[in-house]
């Protein structure tokens, strides 16, 4: 499977995102069948949230988007972007359950005001490869964790939730385990960013 | 060996947006490709542009994908889209406002016998606990060649869709103060206020009474308020789950006054 953001099916995104846009109706409703498949399971990562959070996450995340397209500055990285939306609303549910809502939001709303900067960056991030994903989840020692993150992320029936009960662990030890992985993933995708940025300015001092 | 030179928000904001180059990339490389607790929690409690496409990543590591769309739930995104109901709001004419409040002052205590008999029905009306008691009252406005011709109704109303609704709050004591609608698309919280003591407060918008149009809305529609010494998010959640049926709704909570009014428009 090709991580969304590329290729063909960034460019359908992109004449959908201008259709959309506009108003038209019927690209809206095939942007929502298209992502909601994915937004579905960004919020299943969060094992707190139950049945009904997760259905407003959904539905807040595409209110959202659909309101904040027309600030979509590059329309192929629609997924990720909407993906980007759907993880800051259930983010923003969690902590109002966990009362540190305001930092948080702010932040959010930060990330989110900055869906215009993601078009901007250059590329190498724009399309995270999923060898590097596969080799990361493979260097994991074996353990809690690792079993965690294949149940969800490469097995990918259950939802966190439902993974804390097939483990018999509580709900937060699930979504710190898959946040955990995600940091370590993070690091690695935003070393390789650095690298390529050091590379590129040494290309261009010598050019 | 570890390398020193921890990222901070800074460095990942300026990494982001290509305004680290060179020497110092390499450093912020040469650190990064090592594991580092302290900059994973940092990256992991950070949302940036960067989130979308690691969940991409992520996620197409399996073959399964998520549940398909469905056309309830798409019907509620669409509604939410619609201008905001609360911006629906219309300033009721000041005939109407006097009339509103001569025809919500009648038949009060009727009223509220009633709404305490209908307590026990569906587990919401009615609901007081502690000290805060409130009531939702509220008037039908109906165009009409000679200007709206408003009248008070009672919770099962029959009403058309080109009617609005006053409501007026009756509190017993200081409250923050809400009021949601529930219909079959879904819900929402159309109002905030406050009480500054018993009385009885109208639903207004810039100081006037405000008419909430019933235009694009069919079936039976519920009208809740919530009244508490304070409302929190997660209440006014509970409310709506309540209100929209969820089999895993609770009670907003043991300091909450809720009334329900109900209307079927059609």
């Amino acid at each position: 499977m090709t991580p969304i953001g590329n290729g063909a099916g960034a460019r359908e995104d992109a004449a959908l995102v201008a259709r959309a846009t506009g108003g038209d109706a019927a690209a809206q409703r095939a942007i929502y069948d298209r992502y909601r498949p994915l937004v579905f399971r960004v919020a299943r990562s969060f094992a707190e949230l139950d049945a009904d959070d997760v259905e407003d996450v959904i539905q807040e995340s595409f209110v959202r988007a659909f309101q904040g397209l027309p600030r979509l500055q590059d329309p192929e990285r629609l997924g990720p972007w909407l993906l980007t939306i759907a993880r800051n609303r259930a983010l923003t549910r969690l902590a109002r359950r966990r009362s540190r809502q305001e930092t948080v939001d702010d932040l959010r709303r930060e990330a989110e005001a900055r869906g215009e900067e993601a078009a901007e960056m250059p590329d190498p991030e724009a399309g995270i490869e999923l060898e590097v994903v596969r080799r990361i989840i493979a260097e994991l020692p074996e353990g809690a964790e690792k079993e965690t993150v294949h149940l969800f992320y490469v097995e990918g029936n259950l939802s966190a939730r439902e993974i804390a009960d097939r483990l018999g662990v509580g709900k937060s030890a699930i979504t710190m385990r898959l946040e955990r992985f995600r940091a370590k993933v993070k690091r690695r995708v935003l070393a390789e960013v650095a690298r390529l940025r050091g590379e590129e300015s040494m290309v261009r001092g010598k050019g | 060996m570890r390398t020193p030179g921890h990222i901070d928000e800074a460095t990942v904001r300026r990494l982001l947006s290509g305004e680290i180059a060179g020497e110092e990339a390499r450093r912020v490389a040469e650190h990064l490709a090592e594991p580092c607790e302290r900059c994973e929690e940092l990256l992991s409690a950070r949302a940036d542009p960067l989130d979308g496409s690691l969940d991409a990543a992520l996620l197409a590591l399996s073959p399964r994908t998520g549940e398909p769309g469905n056309d309830v739930e798409w019907a509620r995104i669409q509604r939410r889209l619609r201008p905001a109901r609360r911006a629906a709001w219309r300033p009721a004419s000041l005939a109407a406002a006097a009339a509103v409040a001569v025809a919500l002052a009648v038949g009060i205590g009727l009223e509220a016998r009633r709404r305490s008999e209908e307590a026990s029905g569906d587990g919401l009306k009615g609901r007081e606990v502690e000290r805060v008691s409130a009531r939702l009252r509220f008037s039908v406005s109906l165009p009409g060649p000679a200007g709206p011709a408003l009248e008070r109704a009672a919770s099962g109303a029959v009403v058309p869709p080109e009617a609005s609704l006053l409501f007026r709050v009756e509190a017993s004591a200081p409250a923050q103060l809400a009021l949601l609608r529930a219909g079959p698309e879904g819900s929402e919280v159309i109002w905030r206020g406050s009480s500054s003591g018993p009385g009885a407060v109208d639903v207004e918008i810039d100081g006037r009474p405000a008419a909430y149009p019933l235009r694009g809305l069919a079936g039976r529609q519920r009208f809740a308020l919530l009244a508490a010494p304070s409302l929190d998010a997660e209440a006014l959640q509970a409310a709506r789950r309540a209100l929209s049926g969820s089999a895993a709704a609770g009670a907003p909570g043991p300091a909450i006054s809720l009334d329900v009014v109900e209307v079927l428009v059609r």
